[in-house]
């Protein structure tokens, strides 16, 4: 066989032996992005959820709803809120 | 920032289908167990630095992707550590094309790891000696030589893919 058909031939086995099909490339896609790329996701989600903090505080009318989030935040009323770019503690009403 | 993550992630989409098929492809040729695994941390270490590697042409993002791999897969088993989380295995190829693909496997280990990706390059993605160079940090001649000594030594162990009635 020439080079030339050689190469033909070796370069038609490899894309046929070796190039994925489409089912593989999703298959290995979906499996990166649902694996490597969900720490990055559920960041993104955070962040998301912490640029709607003042809003879901405000939210927050009910005392228990308020204890609930100061727990889990772990903020005092007063300075701490300030820390936190709130202007004042309107935004959790006690 | 939705809008933001959203754009970044379909660009990210389509950098990653343009060069899994080859990437993959290497990562098997140097370690068929780990080709999953090197594939995967290899497109993670893309994704951290896409900021900077998108605004890279193709040649130089490719250059990249395979430096990364190589890096990777010569320390594997020390970066290995346990993973919990449960993978879906790739579907197995239908059975001829699964032969073609072991048969082309025990072909590329009969060849070191260089030449590995020459002809991984050459005939998988139909690259050119001088692509080829750039992307492995070769000079084109050393690629047309080492090209011309593998061709005979796969043509070899892969006479029996060869046409009816031709002799590799």
């Amino acid at each position: 066989m020439r080079s030339h058909d050689l190469d033909a031939h070796l370069a038609d086995l490899f894309q046929r032996g070796l190039a994925l099909t489409r089912q593989e490339e999703d298959a290995l896609w979906n499996r990166f992005r649902t694996t490597s790329l969900g720490e990055p996701q559920a960041w993104a989600a955070f962040c998301r959820v912490m640029t709607r903090l003042p809003e879901l505080l405000d939210l927050a009318t009910r005392p228990a709803v308020t204890r609930t989030l100061r727990h889990a935040l772990g903020i005092e009323v007063g300075p701490a809120g300030a820390r936190l770019g709130f202007t004042g503690m309107s935004h959790i009403r006690a | 920032m939705r809008f933001y993550q959203r754009d970044a992630m379909s660009d990210f989409e389509a950098f990653y289908r343009a060069n899994v098929r080859l990437i993959y492809a290497l990562a098997r040729a140097r370690n068929a167990a780990e080709a999953e695994d090197l594939t995967q941390e290899t497109f993670l270490r893309a994704w951290q630095h896409f900021g900077r590697l998108s605004r890279a042409e193709p040649p130089a993002q490719r250059a990249w992707l395979v430096r990364t791999l190589r890096n990777l897969a010569t320390d594997v088993w020390r970066r290995q550590r346990a993973d919990p989380v449960w993978r879906e295995p790739l579907p197995e190829p239908e059975s001829d094309r699964a032969d073609l693909r072991a048969d082309l496997q025990h072909a590329l280990e009969t060849l070191d790891g260089h030449d590995r990706e020459i002809v991984t390059m050459r005939y998988l993605e139909e690259m050119n000696s001088r692509e080829i160079g750039e992307a492995l940090g070769l000079p084109e001649g050393t690629v047309r030589r080492r090209l011309a000594e593998c061709r005979g030594v796969l043509a070899q162990h892969l006479s029996q893919w060869a046409p009816k009635g031709e002799t590799p």
